[in-house]
């Protein structure tokens, strides 16, 4: 349990601008081995700008991302593995689930004689086994975003990205999904970055949260969740945190806006 | 049916009636000489629709990635589209002679332009999300565009695949009566030429049956192949 010392992910001093307008203004950030860690920020203050940084789709205006130790977007650098599960589920409609899964495992580094298995497991998993060969579009949206969350964790990628991977679904489903993916998180030891706006959200999944000031993003503080695991949705302690949360969080949000 | 059956008794000798066109496509199927023509015309048909099809898919998908070839094509694109089809068909002609080289080369560039331009404003409005999913996941170029690009063509193919075989079918008659002694369309020439006008609508609506048949079996059946994934 040498966790602090294993960091999978470092950025440091990044800035984003777009033309003239600045999206991210300085971000510091280092992320370790099997940390789940969420990030919180009003709306339109980057945090999809800072993911797509942190997969490999947009190179940072400044500053430096690291992965596994080695610099990503430096010349000749290969982009590492990594899992995306986007706001919406970004499956390819005429191809089966299994299709789907076997497309991102072609170009990962898993063995073409492990595919099989690892399909099977993470579909046995999340639940969704018998959709293995259904096209995506026959599948409810909780569904999808389970077939999403597979395709992440399947391409043994050094971290997975989620970005508001619940908001689209109804509070019931996304609730279940968000108990599964901490016991999944739980038994893979993935290392993930999930953006948020729900500060309740954040609360009950992470580990530490890191908050984002309003746009153009800072860096305002990062918060370690003082309460253990496992945890409930209904717990009043998360309730406790929340309202703490907000308190000292809204002050900043609002205030920036002057 | 009705307007058809007044039509030719006002029109006495240059209008025939149903009847004898019946009688005289029933003639025409019996004749050797009918198959022959249909055959060849059917593979000009195939063939320059083929040619044009591919050309244009590959034409257009170039412009519709690629900024740089979008502004040297867009213009030619548009000069290609508002040019009446008969002028390439003369034009070929004058240039080619009246090879069967000809004809085919005439068809193609006739319909190229109309293919071109479906497939480009359907890779314009690609699913650009699924662009970065493919990139994230660093799909290796070729294999993306299999799997996430060409798919998405698909509709947007078959129209234009439709469109295509259409206008190649209804340009080929033109084509041939212009300036080919055999197949189809010159032997509906030949017999207006000749004023035999019952023989002349008779090829003609077989023509066009034959057509229809294929355009809705084989293309239709296609379609439903290709499309089944969605829900
Ligand atoms: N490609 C782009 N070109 C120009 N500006 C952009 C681009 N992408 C994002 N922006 C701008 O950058 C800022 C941050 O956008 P971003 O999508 O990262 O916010 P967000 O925190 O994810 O918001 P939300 O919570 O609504 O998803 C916004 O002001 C947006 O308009
Ligand atoms: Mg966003």
């Amino acid at each position: 349990m040498n966790k602090s010392s294993d960091i999978v992910l470092e950025v440091k001093d990044l800035g984003v601008s777009f033309e003239d307008q600045e999206a991210i203004g300085k971000i510091d950030l280092s992320v370790a081995r099997g940390e789940f860690i969420a990030i919180l920020g009003p709306s339109g203050c980057g945090k999809s700008t800072l993911l797509n940084v942190l997969s490999g789709l947009l190179p940072p205006t400044r500053g430096t991302v690291s992965v596994e130790g080695r610099r990503m977007y430096g010349p000749e650098s290969e982009a590492p593995h990594v899992g995306y599960v986007f706001q919406e589920h970004r499956l390819l409609p005429w191809r089966s689930v299994k299709k789907n899964l076997e497309l991102v495992l072609a170009a990962s580094s898993v063995s073409r004689q492990l595919w099989d298995d690892k399909i099977n497991d993470i579909l046995e998993i999340l639940h969704i086994s018998r959709y293995k060969d259904s096209w995506p579009l026959r599948l409810s949206g909780g569904e999808r975003q389970r077939v999403s969350i597979a395709r992440a964790l399947l391409v043994e990628p050094s971290y997975v990205m989620m970005d508001e991977p619940f908001s689209t679904l109804d509070e019931l489903t996304a609730r279940t999904l968000r108990q599964e993916l901490i016991d999944i998180w739980q038994r893979t030891g993935a290392t993930i970055v999930f953006v948020t706006h729900s500060i309740r959200e954040a609360t009950f999944l992470a580990d530490r949260i890191i908050f984002l000031t309003r746009g153009p993003a800072n860096v305002d503080d990062s918060y370690s969740v003082p309460i253990g695991r496992p945890r409930d949705y209904e717990d009043p302690r998360i309730g406790q945190v929340e309202a703490e949360i907000v308190k000292r969080v809204l002050g900043v949000w609002e205030l920036e806006k002057t | 049916m009705v307007v058809w059956i007044i039509l030719s008794i006002i029109v006495r000798p240059w209008i025939p009636t149903p009847v004898d066109t019946v009688i005289a496509m029933y003639r025409a199927l019996g004749s050797g000489e009918f198959y022959q023509d249909l055959l060849l015309t059917l593979w000009r048909v195939l063939s320059a629709f083929a040619g044009a099809t591919v050309v244009g898919s590959v034409l257009g998908i170039l412009v519709g990635l690629s900024r740089r070839a979008d502004a040297f094509f867009r213009p030619l694109l548009s000069i290609g589209l508002a040019v009446p089809d008969p002028v390439y068909i003369i034009f070929t002609i004058l240039a080619l002679g009246i090879g069967e080289q000809a004809g085919f080369v005439a068809l193609t560039i006739a319909i190229t332009p109309f293919v071109t331009n479906i497939v480009r404003s359907s890779v314009q409005a690609r699913d650009l999300t699924l662009d970065e999913m493919v990139q994230v996941y660093r799909i290796p170029f070729w294999e993306a565009f299999w799997a996430n690009l060409v798919p998405q063509l698909v509709p947007a193919l078959l129209t234009a695949v439709r469109n295509s075989f259409a206008l190649s079918w209804k340009l080929v008659v033109v084509v041939e009566a212009l300036g080919q002694p055999e197949g189809l369309g010159a032997a509906i020439f030949q017999s207006f030429r000749l004023l035999r006008m019952r023989e002349m609508l008779a090829l003609a609506i077989l023509f066009t049956i034959l057509m229809e048949l294929i355009e809705r079996g084989a293309l239709g059946r296609l379609e439903r192949r290709l499309l089944r994934w969605r829900a």
